[in-house]
């Protein structure tokens, strides 16, 4: 594509070769400056792209103010609602369910499970089980994060703005869930642990969630705040349908490079649902 | 409109609950906010765009991520805002305005002369969306008016970045068609 600058298109107008391209879409190349038929449409860029303007602040105190409350309110309140809700609950019962499943187990072989480290017929056998309840475990002679020994040790620093990786997308991210359900359900030497890097955990230090551990370092959050993270994105997931566009099968949004840590758009819960925005009308 | 080297600490103080944090974010980017639903869904804009600061503000607390992911964050949320609209009320646009339609007006490569310059901001994103297919709009608008790279563009249609690139091409020649001076003179 780039190599058609002095190209005419099948239309008759000339192509543009990339830069010229993303000067335009940055709304940054002037009429002046742009080759010959495109400044019409450098000009419709800059507008588009153009500083606010006070109509488009007017709208602000009532919206602003509705968003303000719901910040206030904290990200576990879910609108009132309704016929999604009721598919929610359905979903989480069956996390409860997964979880009694992980109890039961115990946590140390739910969490070896999801990292394939029972022996071949017990990783099979909790495979096809938790499958029943939605939750992906790998067969036997799946390791989910062999690399996890070396990183287990990084330190919780650092996060970079520009292209770390969430570690949860694809598989990683269901046994993620499956680890963090039983990182949830161990019990923790220190109990209330704040948002602080706490390596001195003793669910943290254990080697049975090593791979959660990397995964947190790398997201730049505890294992604590990034089962939050990883089991409210599951509940998302559920919660969300499926055959929205931007919903491509991936896990919650997940895995965006740019997106970086991006809280796996944990903004769902409420954005599955109707909000319970009174200015919200009804008429469609 | 970007916040820029403050980015940082106005996350930080907004995700502690700090009302002008969160207040400053959404100054900077509800202008984009509104163009982008404005031209999609221009009766709803306003109220698209109020629920999806909704949905922002409850997910505040755990989102991680520096300016141009934050924008990334909040148009992922709005553009599935839209889609759930669409489908409330059954249809999205798709039919692109005819090139001679839109041209009706002359002189639109002179824009001083044309009264392009005369145009809202809202009103040239309308513009361009009118003008293209879906899949192109769709491209276009988060790359010129929500200000996404290729990658997010990407992510966010669920497409691979050599498509975005190749819509985006194909759009810039159709509208650089439509709103040449060529096009209206023959």
């Amino acid at each position: 594509m780039s190599a058609g600058r002095d190209r005419q298109g099948e239309m008759g107008h000339f192509l543009i070769d990339d830069t010229t391209a993303e000067r335009l879409l940055s709304g940054g190349l002037s009429p002046e400056d742009a080759p010959p038929g495109y400044s019409g449409l450098a000009r419709l860029f800059e507008i588009a792209t153009g500083p606010a303007t006070e109509a488009e602040l007017a709208g602000e105190p009532a919206a602003l103010t509705a968003a303000l409350a719901a910040l206030q309110a904290g990200p576990t309140v879910q609108p009132a609602v309704s016929h999604r809700k009721s598919r929610l609950a359905r979903a989480l019962t069956a996390k409860v369910a997964a979880v009694t499943a992980t109890v039961v187990l115990g946590a140390g072989a739910a969490a070896a499970a999801t990292t394939g480290n029972l022996p071949g017929g017990a990783q099979t056998a909790v495979s096809d089980a938790l499958s029943h309840v939605d939750i992906s475990v790998p067969g036997p002679n799946k390791h989910a994060n062999a690399n996890a020994t070396t990183k287990s040790h990084g330190h919780a620093n650092g996060g970079t703005a520009d292209g770390q990786k969430p570690s949860d997308q694809g598989p990683n991210a269901h046994a993620n869930f499956g680890q963090c359900t039983a990182f949830t359900a161990a019990p923790n030497d220190h109990a209330n642990s704040q948002a602080t890097a706490n390596a001195n955990s003793g669910k943290d230090s254990s080697t049975a969630f090593a791979d959660l551990m990397a995964d947190a370092v790398k997201a730049d959050q505890t294992s604590t705040s990034y089962c939050q993270s990883v089991l409210a994105a599951h509940a998302a997931a559920d919660a969300t349908d499926t055959t929205g566009p931007s919903d491509t099968g991936k896990p919650a949004d997940t895995g965006k490079p740019s997106n970086t840590g991006k809280p796996l758009d944990t903004g769902k819960p409420s954005d599955t649902g109707k909000p319970s925005d009174p200015g919200k009308s009804a008429s469609h | 409109m970007s916040i820029g080297a403050e980015f940082d600490s106005v996350l930080t103080a907004a995700q502690a609950g700090g009302d002008w944090a969160f207040a400053a974010l959404y100054r900077d980017l509800n202008p984009r906010l509104l163009r982008y639903f404005g031209a999609q869904a221009s009766s709803m804009a306003e109220d698209l765009a109020a629920e999806t600061w909704l949905a922002v503000a409850r997910g505040m607390a755990s989102f991680s991520g520096g300016e141009d992911a934050f924008r990334g964050w909040l148009f992922t949320i709005a553009r599935r805002r839209l889609i759930q609209h669409w489908r409330g009320v059954g249809r999205r646009p798709s039919s692109p305005v005819a090139p001679e339609t839109l041209a009706d007006r002359p002189g639109l490569d002179d824009p001083e002369a044309s009264g392009l310059s005369a145009l809202s901001a809202q009103q040239a994103s309308a513009a361009i969306a009118a003008s293209l297919p879906p899949d192109q709009a769709d491209v276009v608008l988060l790359r010129l008016v929500a200000g996404l790279d290729v990658d997010q563009v990407a992510r966010i249609l669920g497409k691979q970045q050599g498509t975005v690139r190749v819509l985006q091409h194909r759009a810039l020649r159709r509208l650089g068609e439509i709103f040449s001076l060529e096009a209206l003179t023959g």
